[in-house]
């Protein structure tokens, strides 16, 4: 009986499979399991690793995504940006930093044992570990650099900027890029095993393939080298439409890739199923959030069936698990993996 | 005449501002009716932009600059146009990003496109309270209310601001129309909502099919 952290590795190495594993992508949804309040768990290591943990122990999937959401807002913000912090939702950037190159000046790359945000995952990410031991692997968000240029510029005017202005663009990359890898640097540290690089402004829902290959590869390429060369697991998040840029996501250095549900899983296995593991992809808001167990688990088992052959395979989520996703529509999921 | 229009939506597909702005100086020099360079110069140009992006040919970053673009050249025309066409008789349309949600690159796509199709288009902005939208509907009495939200977080918003308007018994007199990247054609339909807009193209055109109705 393989132990999680195995079936994981064994996914990742493109091993023939008989025990699906299952790893929703889901964070802060799991305070609705404890009770504790958005906006507490945001102060407290504790009540952040204790709803994660509730969360695994009460759905019983096979890794835990440690931290509070895809880490680019709370990287933001310790690089300067103004934040929102609503009641009962993730906070995020309410306004930007970078408008030109002298504006790049005042950017610095932020020590994740200093800055508080990010010490504070560092903290839960430890408690996670102590508490689970180390067969259960631990994924861990880290900013993409596209995403998190876009924050320090505004997304829009990054946009813009890729036309417009893409030395600024290059430049900014650069910076993101040196925070992803120091603050992955910690993660591995602390004792987290998979490194997810979230870079949704990546996706061909908003830039061209030649864009990605121009202002998203090369930094995406250096980010991945880094991981891999301190034993980390690598993995690649693009939510949103991506299967024209498939190939160049493999080509990264990505061990994982995880793959929305609006991309053919089927497709992506024939095209690059034999180099990389692929994750995903039910759909987190129609199906998960809006629908019912029977059909949760009817979708998994689609996904399995088209991606499963041969190994290399792990279920999820197209993206992060919404509020008010009902605990049954998860446990589904769990279910469809393990009754193979 | 249709040669320096032809020009000027050439112009604006390949996101040249400087020549537009003379070419429209030109049309404009050159007798053609405002409305008709807006219409078959910058609208057309805009619209064909649109529909490369829909195939896939063009982006994001392509589609902002153009709508930049005519956001800004616009106002060389605008003069003009308030006197071939009486303001008020402008559909009035309003438009946020719901409360709690500070995404609003497509809803501003969204607002340049209907503004150069000659919408009224009040733009409330990002992280909108329901109580706004509801106030302004009430105000402003418009044919239309757009509602954007991009997490599957904020999308109740959507729900809840339709629920308000029956309550308030206004929801019959304005046409609803929501969109963003979780929203879909059946949780338009589940809330309530007249349409649904798949992305900022989408969005307009049916806004004007609603508006038409």
């Amino acid at each position: 009986m393989l132990t999680r952290l195995e079936k994981i590795k064994s996914a990742v190495s493109l091993k023939s499979q008989k025990d699906i594993p299952v790893v929703p992508q889901i964070t802060y949804t799991t305070h609705q399991l404890t009770g504790v309040k958005m906006l507490d768990a945001l102060k407290d290591a504790g009540k952040m690793a204790q709803a994660l943990i509730a969360g695994f122990e009460e759905i019983g999937y096979d890794g835990i995504y440690s931290g509070w959401e895809s880490s680019f807002n709370i990287m933001a913000e310790a690089m300067g940006c103004e934040m929102k912090y609503p009641e009962n939702d993730v906070p995020c950037v309410s306004r930007g930093i970078i408008k030109n190159s002298e504006d790049l000046e005042k950017v610095k790359v932020p020590d994740p044992y200093t800055s508080p945000r990010l010490l504070l995952h560092l903290e839960t990410l430890k408690i996670i570990r102590k508490h689970v031991g180390l067969d259960v692997p631990i994924f861990n968000y880290i900013p993409g650099p596209l995403t998190l240029a876009g924050l320090l510029m505004g997304t829009d005017s990054l946009m813009m900027n890729i036309i417009k202005k893409p030395d600024l663009v290059h430049s900014t990359c650069r910076i993101t890029a040196r925070a992803a890898m120091s603050y992955a640097e910690a993660k591995l540290s602390c004792g987290g095993d998979i490194m997810v690089v979230a870079d949704p402004t990546a996706s061909c829902s908003l830039i061209s393939p030649k864009m990605f290959e121009t202002f998203s590869f090369p930094y995406l390429k250096e980010i991945f080298t880094f991981i891999s060369k301190k034993d980390g697991i690598p993995s690649l998040h693009i939510c949103g439409n991506t299967t024209p840029i498939l190939d160049k996501m493999a080509d990264t250095g990505a061990r994982i890739i995880e793959l929305d549900h609006m991309v053919s899983l089927k497709d992506a296995k024939k095209k690059i199923g034999h180099r990389v593991c692929i994750q995903g992809n039910v759909d987190p808001s129609k199906v998960l959030l809006m629908g019912d167990p029977e059909e949760v688990y009817k979708v998994s088992k689609k996904c399995i069936e088209d991606t499963a052959e041969g190994g290399g395979f792990i279920l999820s989520t197209g993206c992060e698990v919404p509020l008010n996703t009902p605990v049954e529509n998860v446990k589904a999921m769990v279910r469809a993996g393990r009754e193979t | 005449m249709t040669d320096i229009l032809n020009e000027i939506s050439e112009a604006v597909l390949s996101l040249e501002e400087e020549k537009v702005r003379e070419l429209l100086e030109k049309a404009l020099k050159n007798g053609i009716e405002a409305s008709s360079i807006l219409s078959e110069g910058l609208t057309k140009g805009l619209r064909i932009l649109g529909d490369k992006f829909s195939c896939g040919e063009l982006f994001i970053p392509h589609m902002m600059i153009g709508a930049e673009l005519v956001q800004n050249t616009i106002k060389i025309l605008e003069p003009h146009l308030i006197k071939s066409k009486e303001k008020d008789k402008r559909e009035k349309v309003i438009i946020g990003t719901v409360e709690g949600d500070l995404h609003d690159l497509g809803k501003n796509l969204v607002v340049t496109m209907l503004r150069a199709s000659g919408f009224e288009v009040i733009d409330m902005g990002r992280d909108v309270p329901n109580t706004e939208f509801i106030k302004k509907a009430r105000e402003l009495r418009p044919c239309l209310l757009c509602m954007s939200a991009l997490m599957t977080t904020t999308m109740i918003r959507q729900r809840e601001v339709i629920e308000k308007l029956k309550e308030e018994g206004i929801r019959n007199e304005i046409k609803v129309i929501v969109g963003g990247a979780p929203i879909s054609k059946q949780w338009a339909m589940e809330i309530g909502a007249d349409a649904y807009g798949e992305d900022a193209i989408e969005a307009v055109s049916e806004s004007k099919r609603l508006i038409s109705l």
